[in-house]
């Protein structure tokens, strides 16, 4: 029986805690009388995972008929799935994608259909490898559909591949892949890793353009959205539902499958990361310090590459299929019963230690803005109600966050880097004077439709991503960064915490209540 | 950033199991922290072998590390059984040091106060500390019903006591603010409170040494404070504090100036700051680190 997570609070015996470092850890003691989040166990995962999806396929929820009964020979059938930015680490294979689609094609073949196409939802991330591609599809589905065509990525600048669906009531457009509005049926597989994911965010936005999206990624819907983890309270999404509600109305038949994971992060070598501390065994000190001594000696991209490499053996704890608001809502009970703990009380100083991996740098490096990103976006973000730290409070981040980026991948970012947060740090003044040029250049525009690079316009949805943070926080000191590039984020280096501390108690007065965010696994705040 | 790890230190993370968060000790542990048993170890025969290794090993080791001192060592010497002994604590060694310099015939009846969440979270460190120094747990954390009452029991079996009322050692050397209980234990069975105070033990192996660096160490023995008829145990215990104030002072100077009145400095010293702990090292023992063998090229003499 796993057991639940909890709020612990830090005494005399308490030993130090793992903080993630980047590609390396942190042990920190904090002071008596922190609190300390940390994440509840994985769940039991479903042991037949192929029968669970035939089951789901079979059973729908909602509105919806059974996915067999919906299959014809002259139909036109869409199967989009997320992209490799989910789940993170990238999941041991079989990936649950893989095997999602393979009964979907299963029941297309049983059914006579031809035309059928894959779709990776892209948004406007970068364009899936052929490995991850072969990774989240399994070798057989990708085996089948891309020698003809039939395995397409979604390209949000193909403009005649694109169509308007319609506005919503407050003139928000809508466009979409012109394949997936005209099917006669749109098969979309998710993977629910955070409550962000899903519903009908996945369509709205993994299959729009710049010109749609950007009704819900700026600054204000970012910081109206309290949180983007919290659906109901989510400006973020209610502008998706809004979108969602326009495509159902335009007749766009979706039927939406769904699934989640239990928080198994971390393989047999890397077994410390996942227990709490206290329950360290003689192995996990060995590796613990085998990993650390060992990283400290290892060139960055040799450390970044080892765990790049790393790959999760999440279990599959629910899937979902039908109706999109009605899977959401199974679906989301699923992720807060893995991830949501209670928390009493907001805490005047934050701290947090950011791994190597986010969403959009898989096979990458976290650069300076990702590391913004991941610290003030999603990881402040892990919250309902409240957010854990007060108003004008601190946040603490633990990362090296050197200046370093993929130029293959990240073009913009280099740009947005250098050019945009020379000028200023202002997620408003950014949005208004740089994100339309950024959009427009042909250039990125370029290297997101024929190379591997996330859109121009992407690094600005980065930076709109912590405006919530920033708007809330007093400041935000990076522990362990380089002075340097973080002070280009308009934050604070400290090199140990005890001077992070002392930094944090000149904004947040003396005697501050501090509160550590225990990761991994993933956990989000439940704060009254 | 941090400075380089040393491989024994590396080695010790890797040996030395994490203790749990106090809120965290699993169910099985009843019979650890405040809970484990001490009582076996007052029996008759455990107490003789208990008074054999002190005055044959623990005593003779803890007077060559700690080469004591002890100013009006006579104060003990008409005193009868049972007393509370209280001591300002700055180092692991002061246990076996107030017993070393205790006549034989209180050490031989005394029992430790010591922390139950250090020296009883596990059975093992529990046997031994209250086979080998009588330690009995106390609970530090918050006010503990179950340890006074056995303090008490004990004290009216006969045992003396020994208690360090800082509640922990010292983190920077001066003296922290003194808890409660020790008056209130004193005022309850209305037996004399004995102030020590233990000078020295912080530079031999302090909370911040990572290994024993022999010294020289100075063990101020005070007059005994007897609780008064209806004396309050806030009243008891600020006479404590200030006995220990003066005791301090003796040991940095002599017995006159300590008790002038122009020279009384405020005890615990509130502020902590560097200044006083600047001021009170001026008359520190300096540990003796210099290798006694093998010698090194170098070494003096």
């Amino acid at each position: 029986m796993p057991r639940p997570g909890f709020v612990l609070e830090v005494d005399r015996a308490t030993p130090p805690t793992l903080f993630w470092h980047g590609e390396s850890f942190r042990l920190e003691r904090l002071p008596r009388g922190s609190r300390i989040l940390y994440p509840p166990e994985p769940l039991n995962p479903i042991t037949d995972v192929r029968a669970a999806i035939d089951q789901a396929l079979e059973h729908p929820v909602g509105d919806a008929q059974p996915l067999s009964s919906l299959l014809n020979p002259n139909m036109k059938l869409t199967i989009a799935f997320d992209d490799v930015s989910l789940p993170l680490p990238q999941m041991t294979a079989p990936d649950i994608r893989s095997l999602v689609i393979e009964a979907v094609l299963e029941r297309a073949a049983e059914a006579g259909v031809t035309d059928v196409v894959l779709i990776a939802a892209l948004a406007l991330h970068r364009r899936m490898t052929e490995s991850e591609l072969r990774h989240a599809l399994g070798n057989r589905v990708y085996n089948a559909m891309a020698p003809r065509g039939q395995l397409t990525q979604h390209d949000a600048e193909d403009k005649a591949n694109m169509t308007v669906v319609g506005e919503t009531d407050r003139g928000e457009l809508v466009e979409l892949n012109r394949r997936a509005v005209e099917s006669d049926l749109l098969v979309y597989v998710n993977i629910n890793l955070v409550s962000m994911d899903g519903g009908h965010k996945s369509v709205a936005t993994g299959l729009a353009g710049y010109d749609s999206i950007k009704f819900h990624h700026n600054v204000n819907t970012m910081v109206h959205s309290r949180s983007f983890m919290d659906r109901h309270n989510s400006e973020l999404h209610s502008s998706n539902w809004r979108m969602g509600h326009v495509i159902k109305d335009a007749g766009v038949k979706i039927f939406q499958i769904e699934t989640t994971l239990n928080t198994a992060t971390f393989p047999e070598s890397f077994r410390f990361l996942s227990k709490r501390e206290w329950e360290w065994n003689l192995r996990d000190r060995g590796s613990f310090i085998a990993a650390s001594e060992a990283l400290k000696k290892t060139p960055p991209h040799l450390a970044r590459q080892i765990f790049q490499s790393v790959r999760s053996p999440y279990g599959v704890t629910g899937i979902t299929a039908g109706e999109v608001e009605a899977v959401h809502e199974i679906t989301l009970d699923r992720v807060y019963q893995q991830q949501l703990v209670r928390v009493d009380g907001q805490s005047d100083i934050l701290t947090l230690g950011l791994p190597f991996i986010g969403p959009y740098n898989v096979n990458s490096i976290m650069n300076p803005i990702l590391v913004y990103c991941l610290g003030l976006g999603y990881f402040f973000n892990m919250y309902r109600n409240k957010p854990l730290v007060r108003k004008g409070g601190v946040v603490i981040l633990s990362h090296p966050n050197r200046p370093e980026f993929d130029p293959a991948f990240h073009p913009s970012y280099v740009d947005f880097f250098e050019q945009v947060l020379t000028e200023t740090t202002d997620p408003l003044v950014i949005e208004s004077k740089y994100e339309e040029s950024f959009a427009r250049d042909p250039w990125y525009i370029h290297l997101y439709r024929t190379g591997n690079a996330y859109h121009g316009v992407h690094p600005f949805y980065m930076w709109y991503w912590g405006a919530h943070a920033l708007d809330h926080l007093g400041g935000v000191i990076v522990l362990g960064g380089d002075p340097k590039t973080t002070r280009r984020l308009g934050f604070q280096a400290a090199s140990t915490m005890a001077d992070a501390l002392e930094m944090a108690r000149s904004i947040v007065g003396p005697d501050p209540s501090i509160m550590h965010l225990h990761s991994p696994p993933l956990v989000m705040a439940d704060v009254y | 950033m941090s400075t380089k790890p040393s491989m024994s230190s590396l080695l010790g993370f890797i040996l030395r199991r994490p203790t749990p968060p106090q809120s965290m000790i699993p169910p099985r542990s009843h019979a650890t922290g405040t809970n484990y048993d001490t009582s076996f170890s007052r029996k008759e025969p455990v107490r003789r072998v208990r008074a054999l290794l002190l005055d044959a090993g623990i005593t003779p080791l803890t007077r060559a590390i700690t080469k004591p001192t002890t100013i009006n060592a006579s104060a003990l010497d008409d005193l009868e059984r049972p007393l509370i002994f209280v001591a300002n604590h700055q180092s692991h060694l002061d246990t076996p040091l107030v017993l070393a310099v205790l006549p034989p015939q209180l050490r031989h009846h005394t029992v430790v106060g010591a922390g139950a969440d250090f020296f009883f979270d596990r059975r093992t460190k529990g046997f031994f500390s209250s086979t080998l120094l009588g330690a009995i747990p106390i609970d530090r954390v918050r006010p503990s019903r179950a340890s006074a009452e056995l303090a008490i029991q004990l004290l009216e079996e006969g045992w003396n006591l020994v208690l360090f009322p800082e509640g922990g050692r010292t983190p920077d050397g001066l003296t922290q603010e003194l808890k409660s209980g020790a008056a209130q234990i004193a005022i309850k069975v209305n037996r004399p409170v004995v102030p020590l105070f233990i000078d020295g033990t912080y530079e031999i192996y302090g909370k911040t040494n990572d290994r024993i660096h022999p010294g020289s160490t100075t063990v101020v023995i005070g007059e005994p404070l007897v609780p008064r008829d209806g004396e309050k145990v806030a009243e008891l215990n600020e006479r404590i504090t200030h006995a220990l104030g003066v005791l301090g002072r003796e040991a940095a100077t002599d017995f006159f100036t300590a008790r002038q009145p122009e020279r009384a400095l405020p005890f615990p010293t509130p502020s902590r700051s560097w200044v006083e702990a600047w001021r009170s090292s001026d008359h520190r023992h300096d540990p003796d680190s210099e290798r006694k063998w093998p010698k090194m090229f170098g070494s003096r003499n």
